[in-house]
């Protein structure tokens, strides 16, 4: 399992986004897209067509997975789905949070962050 | 939710859902209605930030990632092949029907050159079929490229690729003043978008010259290989009589775009049912 997750490292930016959205719960598309919005600044807008495209790429690699459970129906459109991590996809999220850990470290160390 | 907001978004949803067949079937099955959810709720949240201008600042960026990931997608179910041999398959007929809208277009503008009929609405009954017929053109076009590019010349190529350019670019020229249209309908002329689009055509024009130049040298037709020099030339036919004048036999009124539109028409009609035969395969050599 270890190899699978190193052989998917590292993730696309895009990818990685939207990991990192469902880390707190599971969400439905355009949820997906607000998050990685907002959680960005707005320096990423993932589009529709690219959105499903990536969650049908993630769901076949494993990483996310639809899920059964709805808000209350009252709060929401029934005919939503919802998607969230699988076990695989937050252990490849944390390797990549790890990764990009281990090259803050180096940024801080050669102060490339400093004066910005 | 106001009435009017109501229907932009409506307009827009179901615009959006036209252009999901695009897709494979299978991702459109998967994932197509979530997609128009999805869609939706960005069009909502547009709207209520920049009234029209917000959904039409949306649309732009949706409509080419529409484009690039339906290409993936197609490219991933491995739809590609079997398009491409649709479009070989349905490039004969579409310039036929390209043609002879065109013809009827040549028929009704002397009609209202002659002054029989001269209400505005006739106007329109020309006029929209005439536009609407670049769409089947731009894929009568792309059918055309891909039956040819591989027998014909360098220069046959380089027509078949401009006049794929052309048609597409006066699809996006017509797409651009919808659009800006209905942002600011108070300007009514983007002198920009008018001399795209002329380029466009000319480009298509150009490009069919060029390759009925390679059809002639190579034959490339299974028969009357002179139509697409012909229907590339009716454009050098409308200049000449635009700067050089009309004959004295032919009223000039009408003479110019009556016989541009009605020659193009005429070859474009010839030329499909040239390219609906049967390719000749080179027949093997009897066995001595």
């Amino acid at each position: 399992m270890r190899e699978d997750i190193q052989s998917l490292l590292p993730l696309t930016p895009t990818v990685f986004h939207m990991l990192l959205a469902l880390a707190d719960g599971e969400k439905h598309g355009y949820g997906i897209m607000k998050a990685v919005e907002d959680e960005t600044q707005g320096q990423m807008q993932i589009r529709t067509g690219s959105l499903y495209g990536s969650i049908r790429r993630m769901i076949e690699a494993g990483l996310i997975e639809e899920t059964d459970e709805r808000p209350d129906p009252e709060l929401d459109d029934e005919r939503r789905r919802y998607y969230g991590l699988t076990d695989f996809g937050r252990r490849v999220l944390t390797a990549e949070a790890a990764r990009i850990a281990q090259a803050m470290v180096v940024i801080q160390g050669k102060h490339i962050l400093d004066g910005v | 939710m106001g009435f009017e907001m109501r229907g932009k978004l409506l307009v827009s949803e179901r615009l959006y859902g036209a252009l999901l067949h695009l897709y494979p079937k299978q991702f459109r099955t998967a994932y197509g209605r979530q997609m128009r959810l999805t869609f939706r709720d960005a069009c909502r949240v547009a709207y209520r930030r920049g009234g029209a201008g917000g959904l039409l600042v949306l649309w732009l960026p949706t409509l080419l990632d529409l484009f690039k990931s339906a290409l993936e997608e197609q490219a991933h179910q491995g739809e590609i092949t079997m398009s491409k041999a649709r479009l070989i398959a349905w490039a004969g007929p579409l310039t036929i029907l390209v043609g002879s809208v065109w013809l009827v277009v040549s028929i009704g503008d002397f009609v209202l050159q002659s002054g029989l009929v001269g209400d505005e609405a006739f106007v329109g009954f020309i006029t929209f079929p005439f536009f609407l017929s670049f769409v089947p053109l731009l894929f009568a076009l792309i059918g055309t490229r891909l039956r040819f590019h591989p027998s014909a010349g360098v220069l046959g190529r380089l027509g078949l690729a401009l006049s794929v350019a052309g048609g597409a670019g006066v699809l996006v020229a017509m797409l651009a003043t919808i659009l800006l249209g209905r942002v600011a309908p108070q300007v009514n002329q983007w002198p920009w978008v008018n001399y795209s689009a002329v380029g466009c055509v000319l480009s298509i024009r150009i490009g069919y010259i060029l390759f009925g130049v390679d059809a002639l040298r190579y034959r490339l037709l299974p028969r009357w290989n002179l139509l697409p020099l012909l229907a590339g030339s009716t454009v050098v036919l409308s200049l000449s009589l635009d700067w050089f004048g009309v004959p004295a036999f032919l009223p000039s009124q009408w003479a110019t775009p009556f016989l541009h539109f009605a020659i193009t028409g005429a070859c474009w009609v010839l030329l499909g049912i040239a390219m609906m035969e049967p390719r000749r395969e080179p027949q093997p050599t009897a066995a001595i």
